[in-house]
């Protein structure tokens, strides 16, 4: 059997990294949408300058 | 700066070298004859401690590149290893007391290079928060880099300290002096864990970048709608 120190302490590892990648994808896909948003944004009120 | 190495590859390269470097602590390594299976767990406890002392080192440099060149992209580089160097040290007070609890019998004690990592520790929160809450262009910069070489210097003192003083915590492996040291073949499993990490932190650093980069163009976008 695996020693439950042993384990924890690789499990505790592995859902910190997870947690922490999990947060960084959803800030960037955040920002993405954001990104996108701005554009058309820019795109609308270029047009109404013309 | 953007780097040419495309993101995806060097995902694919840290995930098949982190499943080499398990494959190795669990199965290659041999078992430690005193702490037995426990032991097990100074492999990825090394590669995070070393990687979030290293981790200081780049943010000091990053902060040098910036306070010399005032270059963003040396800002964003220091910026980004904080953050990743603060997760890899969480990582550190999560797997010490873990295998400390077995080996010494307690989960904690304020010996040197203990104390010393968890002040490193608040160093990372400290240089986060500041970032996060002082919101005054070039200053905030400025501070951080203060806040930087802080803990560069706390990062040569947590590990030196277990040089410089008789702590509760093992004397070193690397460089320790005679009757220290490991098998080889728990040599090569610390350097391939320790590779396999240094290759998942430069992966996050990257992504962390790259965020950086796009909120800049977000407020700069912002500002220009904004402007009349």
């Amino acid at each position: 059997m695996v020693n439950k120190f042993l384990f924890l302490a690789y499990a505790f590892v592995w859902i910190l990294f997870m947690l922490y990648a999990w947060s960084l994808s959803r800030r960037q896909n955040r920002l993405s949408k954001e990104v996108e948003a701005l554009k058309a944004r820019t795109r609308l009120s270029q047009r109404n300058d013309h | 700066m953007k780097s040419k190495f495309p993101m995806h590859i060097h995902l694919a390269i840290t995930l098949v070298w982190m499943v080499i470097a398990l494959y190795m602590i669990f199965l290659y390594a041999p078992e430690e004859l005193t702490m037995g299976e426990v032991q097990r767990i100074f492999y990825v406890h090394f590669s995070l401690a070393m990687t979030a002392l290293f981790a200081y080192a780049f943010v000091f440099i990053g902060s040098i590149g910036y306070l010399w060149k005032r270059s963003r992209a040396a800002d964003d580089f220091a910026y980004a290893c904080a953050e990743v160097g603060f997760i890899f040290c969480t990582g550190v007070l999560i797997t010490g007391p873990l295998w400390a609890k077995p080996a010494w019998g307690i989960w904690w004690t304020w010996d040197a290079r203990l104390t010393s990592t968890f002040i490193l520790w608040l160093l990372y929160i400290s240089y986060l928060m500041l970032r996060a809450y002082v919101a005054s262009p070039g200053r905030t910069e400025s501070l951080a880099a203060v806040v930087g070489a802080l803990g560069f210097v706390t990062s040569i003192v947590d590990y030196m300290a277990i040089r410089w003083w008789r702590t509760q915590h093992p004397q070193p492996v690397i460089g320790g002096g005679p009757g220290s040291g490991l098998e080889p073949s728990m040599w090569a499993t610390v350097f391939v864990t320790w590779g396999a990490f240094l290759c998942l932190f430069f992966y996050l650093v990257r992504m962390r970048r790259g965020i950086a980069r796009v909120r800049r163009e977000v407020v700069r976008m912002r500002q220009e709608l904004a402007s009349p």
